[in-house]
């Protein structure tokens, strides 16, 4: 409803409606209401003084009540529950952050691939012999792979 | 000092940066157990709401969408908390009502300040818990009636009637007391 100024106007029993559920302050009523209210009040103060009254005396009580303070145990409490920072581990620290992620894979390949040769070439002459026909192949392959193109000539120096 | 929003500090909490954790606590923890010493009248209780409440809250942080304000968010699952207690309170208790009316309460006129705020207090956690939550959030924590509303669940509509309750009744419990 609006009055000939074009503004808000609000019902007499609306405005007690509002003093009794959020007292005697205007600025706590819902914030829409809150000029009109006022206007309200203080165009007709003798109609709304003893329910601001009332209301003002419970507001002053509940102002009494005082905030509760979080003690000190029950924030580091808080605090400890609380998600920790993952640590960085130490590839991803330092020097370790300009690497390529594939690195420790790589690694671990190149562990395995070294494991590999190192058997084939401390393996017993007997049973090097042996399997000679079988792992010449195989080596060779793998030795190319791995860039040493002198395989045959590591081979022949060992022998 | 740059303004930080929660949306920040909730994203590094969840990172656990322990400055962003210890801005969320600092921040929240005094509503959420004033929320929860008012509607229980019991302060380990409401310490063991604020602890339980916040053990959710970092569940919740990885995940978190910003729907709704965190602070709504935190004191609805306090008042769900104090709900559940307040439940099996009356379950342990059947039939059995808060004392109201102290005989031996001095006059008002010797009433001390701190005796007061008891009373006030006891009457607040004696008011049904809706009118007790409702109260709370409004008239002692300041939040809007749409916060309160949220946090409650509820219609402003519905919100403003329990107020209204509220208040009458918080009235003549405390006329009966000689304290108001």
């Amino acid at each position: 409803m609006k009055d000939p100024m074009n503004k808000s106007v609000l019902s007499d029993e609306r405005i007690f409606d509002l003093i009794g559920a959020y007292g005697a302050d205007p600025s706590a009523f819902p914030e829409a209401e809150q000029a009109a209210a006022a206007r309200r009040i203080a165009a007709a103060p003798g109609l709304f003084a003893a329910a601001l009254e009332e209301a003002r005396r419970l507001d002053s009580l509940l102002d009494m009540v005082p905030e509760v303070d979080v003690p000190a145990s029950l924030r580091d409490s808080l605090l400890a529950s609380a998600p920790k920072q993952k640590k960085a581990s130490r590839f991803e620290g330092g020097f370790g952050r300009f690497l390529p992620s594939w690195l420790p894979a790589g690694a671990v390949a190149s562990l395995v691939m070294g494991v590999l040769i190192g058997v084939n070439v401390s393996l017993p002459a007997s049973v090097a012999s042996a399997e000679t026909n079988t792992t010449d192949e195989a080596d060779a392959v793998m030795y190319a792979a791995l860039g040493f193109g002198d395989y045959e000539l590591m081979s022949e120096t060992t022998e | 000092m740059a303004f930080v929003s929660d949306l920040d500090q909730i994203t590094r909490a969840a990172a656990g940066d322990p400055s962003a954790v210890a801005w969320l606590v600092d921040r929240y923890s005094p509503g959420v157990i004033s929320l929860a010493t008012r509607m229980l009248g019991d302060r380990m209780e409401a310490e063991d709401v604020t602890q339980e409440t916040f053990l959710r809250a970092w569940k919740a942080l990885p995940g978190w969408e910003p729907r709704a304000k965190f602070s709504t968010w935190l004191h609805r699952v306090a008042l769900n908390l104090c709900y559940d207690i307040l439940r099996k309170r009356r379950e342990s208790l059947p039939g059995e009502l808060p004392e109201m009316t102290d005989p031996d309460l001095t006059p008002p006129e010797r009433l001390m300040q701190s005796e007061r705020v008891r009373a006030i207090e006891e009457a607040i956690a004696a008011l049904p818990e809706r009118q007790a939550a409702a109260l709370t959030l409004c008239a002692l924590q300041g939040h809007s009636q749409a916060e309160a509303a949220e946090i409650m669940e509820t219609s402003e509509e519905a919100l403003e009637s329990l107020l209204a309750r509220a208040r009458r009744s918080l009235r003549a419990t405390l006329a009966e007391r000689s304290v108001a």
